[in-house]
C-alpha cells in the first residue's frame, strides 16, 4: 500500500459526516432522491460509503487488521462514478479528494493481486481480445455493415465506436453513423484496429493493462493523423478527453457526439424536420458529466496559515465536475421537435450513477443492477416514457434491468432521437449476446 | 473481541446476513470519527474509538426490539447509531454490538394540517426539510446541518440550530416516539400508547420523555429509538428554493418576501438588549450568529481562492463582532414592511446597524449562498474545512443574560492558545448561537479549529476545553455541551447542580438493570 | 388513636407549629372530598408548611412513618378529585401558606411564585410589571398559579406554547424520597437574592433528563414543588377581542387552523353557546338567557400591539384576519349578544372569585387532547352518547383550546347537575362517555379519576414504565398514592 501512504494526511481529515452519502445538500428536494450513492444504497454499512472506504484504507494503513474478501468487497463494489468526491469538495476543497485517494487505493489492490477474480480474467482479456468482453477482435467491426462507410480521402473525423456498441449494443453506433452521413460529415472508423478505451482497467487499478492501452490508441490516432475524435460513448470520452493527457500526450480534439451534433446543428448540417412526440428523461453519465472535466496535474506543497489553516501551495484547483458536458444534449433534446424534456432530481455533476461502470458490472452484477432500478425509479417518477442518455454501458445495465420486466419505461441512445428527429427511423437498441 | 457464534447467529437469523457484519473494515466505518481532542468519556486523544464487535442493520421496530432481546439474554452490550456524526456515536468500550438505523429511513407521515411528523431514525434533516417546504412548513435543523438524523437530535443528542427563535430546540420539538427501552420493551409514549395518533409525547400523566431527554439524550445509553413525531412550523420561505450558483458555492434565490439581514451592534451587551426587544416586539423568523468575522474570512478565502491576507482584513472590518444574522419573511406584505420597520427602529436604538444583505456591496454578490448557508445551516460542515478537525464549549440552554457571560470567558480563555499558534487564529473569539423561542433562552456555544495531526495543536485543544469547561463550573453556566457527554466531567459538575447525576444513574439502574445499553457517553452506572 | 399517630403530630407540629397542625373534624371533611366523583376519604390530619425546609422536613416524617401524603395547594372548592386522598391515615399537604412571590422579572418575562400564591394574587402583581399569563380560561382567585402550571391547564395563547410542558419552566421539588432536586435553570441559583432576578427560562435538565417533564402531569405522586418558575406573556399596549360566531364548527376549526398558520392573534379559544353563556353571564339567570340568544359556536380571538407601532401591527392582522374569516363565511363582530369586546377582555384579565362554573351548578369535566380537525366528530360523539344517557345536549358545556402553535388541541366537554337524580345521570355518562371517546382516540393527557383507570387500562406501557419512574422519585409511595396508574 505504498502508493496509498502519501494520501494518509489526506484520508485523516475525514469528520466522518456522511455528506458523502447524499446529494450536494442544497439541491435536495425530497425525501426519495436525496442519495447519491448505489453502493451504499445497496449494502448499507457505512464502509460502503465514499469516507467509509477511506476509513477502511486508513485502518488497513495503520496495521489494524488486514485485507479479507470483504475489504476487497468493500473496495470494488463501487463504480468510482464520483459522487462522493463532489459531495465531500464542497466542504473539504483539497484537504481530502477522496476520488484520487479511492483510485490510490484501487491501483495498490490490483498491485497486490487483491482484486475480484472476474477483474483479473478482464485484464486478459483486453490484453488478449482488446475488448472486456473476451470477444474475437476479428468480429469488432460488424456492427458496421451496410453502412458504406468511405475509405478515402482525408476525413473531417475519426469515429471512435467503443467496445459496447461493437459487441452488444450495435445499434448504437449504427445509428450514430447514419446521423453523420447525413450530416455530410466525411469520417471515418477503425474497425477491428478499434482497441478497448481501457477505461474499466483504469478504474480497477490495472494501471499498467491501462497505460498499454493508451498507448496503443494514441499510436492509431497519430498515425492516422486524426484531428478530431468523436464518440458517443461516456466511457470512451472521458478516458481519451480527461484521463489519457494525465499519461500519454494526445494531438486529437475529442468530442462527444452531443458536442458534435451541437456543432452541426449550428452550422446547419444538421436540421431537425421530424416531430418527435415523446416526453423523455436524460441520464447524465458520469464519464460524461462529473468525471469528465480534466483534472490539472499538480505539484507544489502543503502550507499553513493563520495558524493551522491547511492550504495548497499553489492553489490546487479543486474539479467539481461542472465542466463536464451537460449542455449539448440537453439543447439538443430542447431543440427536437414535439419532443417533452424534463429533468430528473440527480442531474449533471451531481447525477446518480447507474453503477455499471468501475468493474462493478462484470464483478458484482447485484449492485449494477440496484444502481439500473434506482435510476429506472427515477425516471419513472418524472413521469417521462422514455429514459435516454448516452453512454452505451448505462444503457445496456438499464436494458438489462428493464427486460426483468414491469418497467414501461423505454431506454433510448441519444443518436436514435437524433436520427428521428432528422427523419430517419433508427434502430431501436438491443442486445447482442 | 469476536462475538459468540451462537449470538452472531442469533442475530443473523433476525436481521438476514447481509445485514450483519463483523468483518474489521466494516468495523472501522463506526469507528473514526472528529473530535480528536474531545478526550473524556475515557476516549483518549484521537479520531478511533474503539471497535464494535458486529454491526447489524436491522429494518424495523420489531427488529430492533428482537436484536435487543437477545443481547439481554445473552448480555452483549448494546448501542444505537443513525448519522453518526460524532465520537460519541461509536461503542464506548469493547465487547459491544452496534445497531446501525440505516435502514430505517422512512418518513411515515407528514400531517400538513397538525403541523408535525413521523419519522424513523435514518430521515435526515435534509429530507425532512425538503418534504416539509413542499407543503409550506420548516423543521428545525439542528446546528451540525441538514445531513443529521432528526430523530437522534430529538431522542438521544442535543437540539440547538439556527432558526431557533421560531422553530425552537428538539427538546421541544419533540412529539410522541417509539422507544425500544433497554431490556427490550417495545412502547409508545405520549397519545399513541392511547391509540390517538401521534401529536403528543406528554402523559397519560408525567411526560416520559423527561427520563430520556433533557439539555441532551442518553446519547445510546437507554435504549433504542425507532420513532419520533416532530413539530412542523409554518415556512413563510419558498417552497421549492431555487438553487443558483454551481459547485462548491450553491444558493438559494431569495424571494421577493424574504430579507437576509446582518445587524452589527456596538458590543456584545447591546446586542443582548436588542434581542430582548426584538422578542418583545414579537417579530422574525430567525436570529442567528453562526462564526467570527475572521473564521468567515478564511473559509471564503479558502473556497474562492481570494486572497487570505486581503479578505481577513476587510471582512472584519465591514461586519463586525457583535452580530447577528437576521432573516424576516412574510406571505404579508404588510407584515414584512412592519418587521422590517420595527427591527430597523430597535437596532438603531441599540446603537446599532442593520444591513440588508441583498444591499451590501461585499455581500449582495453571495448572497444566495449566504441564504443557503446563514438561514438553511446547509454549509455547516465547512467547520471542518479549515484544518480537518474543530471542537467546542460551553453551549448551555439558558436565561440570555446568564448565557451571554460565556462570551468574554470564551474570549480569555482562547487568548494564549491563538498566540502560541496552538490553534487557528479565528479571531478573538469564534462564537456560534442565537435566541430560542423568542429569546426566552439563549444557545452561546465557543468553537475553535485546530489540526488533530499536530501533536501540539491537538493537546492544546484538549487542555483548552478543559479549561473552558472550568469557567463555565465556575461562573455557574450550567451542564455544557461537553459535560452533557462526558460522565466523568459530568460527576463533577453534579454536586454544583443538584446532584443530577445521581438522578439520572438511577434511572439508569432502573430501565437498564444490567447496564447493557452503551453508558460511555451518558452516565456511569 | 394510635402512639405512632401521636408521634408523627408532634413532629409535625414542631416543624410546622401547633396551629399548622389541624385536625378538627369540620377542616378534615372540607379536604376529604371535592366536586369530582373520586370518592370522599378523610385525611387524618392537615398539615401547612410555610417553606421549602418545612416540606422537606414533613416529607422526611411521612417517609419515617410511611404515612401517604397529599399536596393540595388551591382553594376550594376543588374539582379534580387528585387532592382527595385515596388511603387511610393521609396527610394533607396544604401549601397555601407558602404564597410568596418571589420574583417577577418583567424583562425575562417569568414569575417565580411559591404554590400558594394564587391568580388572584399573582395578576394583579403581573399587571404591575407589564405582564400578564398566558392562561388559564378565568382561573378562580383563590386557585394555585402553579399547580394549575403543574396540572398542564390549557392556555389560552397557543401561538407561544411551543411544548405543552409551558408555562411552567423549573423550579425546586422536594421528592418522595426526601431529597430536593433543582429543576432546569433552578439547578444553576445559588442564593434567593440571585432567584429574585428571575434569571431562569430555561427548562432543559440539568443534564439528559428534564425532570420537570415527570413533576408536570403528576398530581403530586412524584414530588412537591416548593417554588416554580412560570412563563408569562407582555401585556399588549393595545389589544381587541373580536367574536367569530358561527353555526358549525368546522368552519372556526378551519379558521383556527389558518390563524395559527399565520401565526397571527394573540388569545384564541372556541366555545359552544353554553359555555360562552357562563363566561358572559354573571349569574345563572344570565347564563340561561344567553345560552338561547348565542350562536352555536363561537371563536374568540385578541389583536395586540406592543410597544412599537401598536395600531399597525393590530391594523395589518386584522385586516388579515377578516379576510380569512370571511373567506369561510364567518365575520369578526366587536360585541356578541350585547357584550362588548372590550368588556369580556376584561373579564378574561380578571380571575372570578368563585369557580365561573359553578355559577350555573355543580360540574364534572371530561378533559383531553386530540387534534382541531378531529373536534367536531367528537363533539358530535359525545353529544349523541349524552342523548343515549338522558342528558339534555343543550346544557353542555363544550371549550376547544388549540394548544401548541396548533398541533393539538385541549377539548373539555363540561356536564352539569343539580339533583341526585342529577348527578347519577352525569356519573353514568362521564363513566360511558370517557371510555367511549378512549376508544375513539381521545388522548386523556390529564387522567383525573376514573380516566386514569381506564386510560392506563388502555396504555398498559405507560402504566409500567410510570411505576418504574416512580420507584425512583417516590420508592415507598408516600406521594398521593392512588392516583394516576399508582393504585396497590
Amino acid at each position: 500500500m505504498e502508493g496509498l501512504k502519501k494520501y494518509k494526511a489526506h484520508m485523516e481529515r475525514c469528520s466522518r459526516c456522511s455528506i458523502c452519502k447524499w446529494l450536494p445538500i442544497t439541491v435536495v428536494k425530497g425525501w426519495r432522491f436525496a442519495q447519491n450513492c448505489p453502493a451504499i444504497m445497496k449494502y448499507n454499512f457505512h464502509a460502503y460509503s465514499g469516507g467509509g472506504k477511506i476509513i477502511a484504507a486508513l485502518g488497513l494503513l495503520e496495521g489494524k487488521y488486514d485485507i479479507t474478501e470483504k475489504f476487497v468487497d468493500v473496495v470494488y463494489q463501487c463504480s468510482l462514478c464520483g459522487a462522493c468526491d463532489l459531495a465531500c469538495k464542497i466542504y473539504t476543497r483539497e484537504l481530502i479528494e477522496p476520488l484520487e485517494i479511492l483510485e490510490a487505493l484501487r491501483r495498490e489492490m490490483f498491485m497486490e493481486g487483491r482484486v475480484p477474480e472476474r477483474h483479473k480474467r478482464m485484464v486478459e482479456d483486453v490484453r488478449k481480445h482488446g475488448n472486456p468482453y473476451a470477444e474475437p477482435k476479428g468480429r469488432r467491426g460488424e456492427w458496421a455493415r451496410g453502412l458504406e462507410i468511405g475509405k478515402e480521402g482525408k476525413p473531417e473525423v475519426l469515429y471512435f465506436a467503443g467496445c459496447t456498441p461493437s459487441y452488444r449494443l450495435p445499434s448504437v453506433a449504427r445509428n450514430t453513423i447514419r446521423v453523420l452521413k447525413k450530416a455530410g460529415v466525411s469520417f471515418a472508423i477503425l474497425g477491428e484496429e478499434e482497441t478497448c478505451c481501457g477505461s474499466t482497467l483504469h478504474k480497477i487499478g490495472a494501471e499498467e493493462a491501462f497505460k498499454e492501452q493508451a498507448k496503443k490508441n494514441v499510436e492509431i490516432l497519430d498515425r492516422l493523423g486524426a484531428k478530431v475524435m468523436v464518440t458517443q460513448c461516456a466511457g470512451c470520452y472521458r478516458m481519451f478527453k480527461v484521463v489519457y493527457p494525465e499519461v500519454v500526450r494526445m494531438n486529437v480534439e475529442v468530442l462527444h457526439i452531443s458536442e458534435y451534433v451541437e456543432r452541426l446543428l449550428e452550422e446547419g448540417k444538421i436540421k431537425f424536420a421530424k416531430e418527435v412526440p415523446l416526453k423523455v428523461t436524460w441520464h447524465d453519465p458520469c464519464h460524461l458529466g462529473r468525471l469528465a472535466e480534466p483534472r490539472p496535474k499538480w505539484e507544489g506543497r502543503w502550507e499553513k496559515i493563520y495558524g493551522h489553516v491547511i492550504i495548497s501551495e499553489p492553489r490546487k484547483k479543486v474539479v467539481y465536475g461542472t465542466g463536464g458536458v451537460y449542455e449539448p444534449p440537453r439543447r439538443i433534446l430542447r431543440a427536437i421537435p414535439g419532443l417533452s424534456f424534463v429533468e430528473m432530481w440527480r442531474i449533471k455533476e451531481y447525477s446518480f450513477c447507474c453503477a455499471a461502470g468501475g468493474g462493478v458490472r462484470a464483478a458484482y452484477p447485484d449492485l449494477a443492477h440496484f444502481g439500473a432500478r434506482e435510476r429506472l425509479e427515477e425516471a419513472r417518477a418524472t413521469g417521462a416514457e422514455a429514459l435516454v442518455t448516452s453512454c452505451p454501458f448505462c444503457e445496456l445495465n438499464f436494458l438489462e434491468v428493464v427486460e426483468e420486466g414491469g418497467w414501461e419505461m423505454k431506454v433510448m441512445d441519444l443518436s436514435e432521437l437524433i436520427l428521428e428527429a432528422m427523419g430517419e427511423a433508427p434502430e431501436g437498441l438491443e442486445v447482442r449476446r | 473481541m469476536p462475538l459468540d457464534r451462537r449470538v452472531y447467529e442469533e442475530l443473523e437469523a433476525v436481521v438476514g446476513p447481509e445485514n450483519i457484519s463483523d468483518d474489521p473494515c466494516i468495523l472501522a466505518g463506526y469507528s473514526y470519527y472528529w473530535g480528536a481532542a474531545y478526550a473524556m468519556a475515557g476516549k483518549p486523544l484521537g479520531k478511533w474509538t474503539p471497535f464494535p464487535d458486529a454491526v447489524v442493520l436491522p429494518g424495523s421496530a420489531e427488529e430492533v426490539q428482537q436484536v435487543v432481546k437477545i443481547c439481554n439474554k445473552y448480555g452483549v452490550k448494546f448501542k444505537a447509531h443513525s448519522t453518526g456524526w460524532g465520537p460519541w456515536a461509536a461503542v464506548s468500550q469493547k465487547g459491544a454490538i452496534l445497531l446501525d438505523l440505516r435502514r430505517m429511513n422512512r418518513i411515515i407521515e407528514i400531517d400538513e394540517k397538525n403541523m408535525y411528523a413521523v419519522v424513523e431514525p435514518y430521515v435526515t434533516a435534509m429530507q425532512l426539510r425538503a418534504e416539509a417546504m413542499k407543503r409550506g412548513l420548516m423543521c428545525h435543523v439542528i446546528g451540525a446541518g441538514p445531513n443529521t438524523s432528526v430523530l437522534a437530535s430529538c431522542t438521544s443528542g442535543w437540539g440547538i440550530g439556527a432558526t431557533a427563535y421560531t422553530t425552537s430546540h428538539n427538546n421541544r420539538n419533540m412529539l410522541a416516539v417509539e422507544w425500544v427501552t433497554p431490556t427490550g420493551e417495545l412502547v409508545r409514549i405520549g397519545s399513541p400508547g392511547s391509540g390517538a395518533g401521534w401529536f403528543c409525547g406528554s402523559g397519560p400523566g408525567p411526560d416520559l420523555k423527561g427520563i430520556f431527554k433533557g439539555y441532551s439524550g442518553a446519547v445510546g445509553g437507554l435504549g433504542v429509538f425507532t420513532k419520533c413525531a416532530v413539530k412542523l412550523y409554518p415556512w413563510p420561505g419558498p417552497t421549492e428554493p431555487k438553487v443558483v450558483g454551481e459547485a462548491p458555492m450553491y444558493g438559494y434565490e431569495i424571494p421577493e418576501n424574504c430579507r437576509l439581514y446582518l445587524a452589527l451592534f456596538p458590543n456584545w451587551e447591546s446586542l443582548n438588549e436588542a434581542m430582548y426587544k426584538i422578542a418583545d416586539a414579537k417579530i422574525g423568523f430567525s436570529f442567528w450568529r453562526s462564526c467570527s468575522a475572521e473564521c468567515l474570512a478564511l473559509l471564503m478565502a479558502s473556497l474562492t481562492g481570494l486572497d487570505f491576507s486581503e479578505v481577513y482584513k476587510t471582512l472584519p472590518e465591514v461586519i463586525g463582532d457583535a452580530r447577528l444574522q437576521i432573516f424576516l419573511a412574510s406571505p404579508s406584505a404588510k407584515e414584512l414592511e412592519y418587521e422590517e420597520k420595527v427591527l430597523r427602529a430597535i437596532v438603531k436604538e441599540a446603537g446599532g446597524e442593520l444591513r440588508n444583505v441583498a444591499e451590501e456591496p461585499l455581500l449582495s454578490a453571495v448572497k444566495e449562498l449566504l441564504f443557503a448557508a446563514l438561514v438553511f445551516q446547509n454549509y455547516m460542515a465547512l467547520g471542518f474545512s479549515l484544518t480537518g478537525d474543530f471542537f467546542t464549549s460551553f453551549g448551555a440552554e439558558l436565561c440570555p443574560d446568564r448565557a451571554i457571560k460565556a462570551i468574554p470567558l470564551a474570549i480569555e480563555v482562547r487568548k494564549k492558545y491563538v498566540e502560541k499558534g496552538l490553534i487557528v487564529m479565528d479571531g478573538k473569539e469564534n462564537i456560534w448561537g442565537g435566541p430560542q423561542e423568542h429569546n426566552r433562552f439563549y444557545h452561546w456555544e465557543a468553537a475553535f479549529e485546530y489540526d488533530p495531526a499536530d501533536k501540539r495543536s491537538l493537546e492544546a485543544a484538549a487542555e483548552l476545553v478543559e479549561e473552558s469547561e472550568r469557567a463555565a463550573l465556575k461562573h455557574r453556566l450550567g451542564v455544557t455541551i461537553n459535560a452533557s457527554t462526558s460522565p466523568q466531567l459530568a460527576e463533577v459538575l453534579s454536586p454544583h447542580y443538584s446532584n443530577y447525576v445521581e438522578w439520572v444513574r438511577r434511572i439508569k439502574r432502573k430501565f437498564d438493570p444490567k447496564n447493557l445499553s452503551d453508558h460511555g457517553y451518558y452516565v456511569t452506572p | 388513636m394510635t402512639a405512632q399517630h401521636f408521634s408523627y403530630l408532634k413532629e409535625l407540629a414542631e416543624i410546622v407549629g401547633p396551629e399548622n397542625v389541624l385536625e378538627k373534624e369540620e377542616v378534615l371533611e372540607e379536604y376529604s372530598f371535592d366536586y369530582s366523583f373520586v370518592p370522599p376519604k378523610r385525611p387524618s390530619v392537615v398539615v401547612r408548611p410555610g417553606s421549602a425546609e418545612e416540606v422537606r422536613r414533613v416529607v422526611k416524617v411521612a417517609l419515617r412513618h410511611r404515612t401517604p401524603l397529599v399536596p393540595c395547594s388551591s382553594g376550594p372548592p376543588r374539582f379534580r378529585g387528585d387532592t382527595v386522598p385515596e388511603k387511610e391515615g393521609s396527610i394533607v399537604l396544604d401549601l397555601s401558606r407558602m404564597r410568596e412571590i418571589i420574583a417577577i422579572s418583567r424583562r425575562n418575562k417569568v414569575a417565580v411564585i411559591e404554590p400558594g400564591v394564587t391568580f388572584g394574587q399573582l395578576i394583579p402583581e403581573l399587571k404591575k410589571k407589564g405582564l400578564r399569563l398566558y392562561g388559564p380560561l378565568l382561573p378562580r382567585a383563590n386557585k394555585s398559579a402553579l399547580t394549575s402550571a403543574l396540572e398542564r391547564e390549557p392556555v389560552l395563547m397557543p401561538r407561544y406554547q411551543w411544548d405543552i410542558l409551558d408555562p411552567l419552566v423549573c423550579g425546586e421539588v422536594v421528592c418522595g424520597t426526601g431529597e430536593v432536586l433543582r429543576t432546569g435553570e433552578a439547578a444553576l441559583v445559588e442564593s434567593k437574592e440571585e432567584l429574585k432576578k428571575g434569571e431562569l427560562t430555561s427548562h432543559m435538565g440539568p443534564g439528559p433528563f428534564d425532570p420537570i417533564r415527570i413533576i408536570q402531569g403528576a398530581q403530586g405522586t412524584m414530588g412537591i414543588m416548593t417554588w416554580g418558575v412560570i412563563r408569562c406573556d407582555l401585556l399588549p399596549t393595545v389589544e381587541y377581542l373580536f367574536f367569530v360566531p358561527s353555526q358549525d364548527l368546522e368552519k372556526l376549526v378551519d379558521l383556527a387552523y389558518a390563524l395559527l398558520r399565520r401565526r397571527l392573534g394573540e388569545i384564541i379559544f372556541i366555545l359552544n353557546r353554553f359555555s360562552l353563556a357562563g363566561v358572559l353571564g354573571k349569574d345563572r339567570k344570565e347564563w340561561e338567557e344567553l345560552s338561547t340568544a348565542l350562536p352555536p359556536w363561537t371563536l374568540i380571538l385578541t389583536v395586540a400591539g406592543y410597544e412599537w407601532f401598536p395600531e399597525e401591527r393590530v391594523g395589518y392582522q386584522e385586516e388579515e384576519i377578516k379576510g380569512m374569516a370571511r373567506e369561510r363565511g364567518l365575520e369578526l363582530e366587536t360585541s356578541l349578544a350585547g357584550k362588548g369586546g372590550e368588556k369580556v377582555k376584561g373579564l378574561l384579565e380578571s380571575p372570578p372569585e368563585k369557580p365561573w362554573r359553578l355559577k350555573y351548578g355543580i360540574f364534572q369535566e371530561i378533559p383531553f387532547l386530540t387534534t382541531m380537525d378531529r373536534t367536531p366528530s367528537f363533539v358530535d360523539l359525545m353529544l349523541r352518547t349524552a342523548k343515549k344517557h338522558g342528558y339534555p345536549p343543550e346544557k353542555m358545556g363544550i371549550y376547544i383550546q388549540p394548544l401548541v402553535q396548533g398541533v393539538c388541541c385541549h377539548v373539555g366537554f363540561d356536564l352539569f347537575y343539580e339533583t341526585p337524580d342529577e348527578r347519577g345521570t352525569v356519573r353514568e355518562l362521564f363513566v360511558r362517555a370517557s371510555e367511549t371517546l378512549l376508544e375513539a382516540g381521545a388522548f386523556f393527557s390529564r387522567p383525573y379519576g376514573y380516566l386514569a383507570r381506564i386510560v392506563y387500562k388502555k396504555d398498559a406501557d405507560a402504566a409500567r414504565l410510570l411505576r418504574r419512574v416512580k420507584e425512583i422519585f417516590d420508592p415507598q409511595g408516600i406521594l398521593n398514592p392512588g392516583k394516576l396508574c399508582f393504585w396497590g
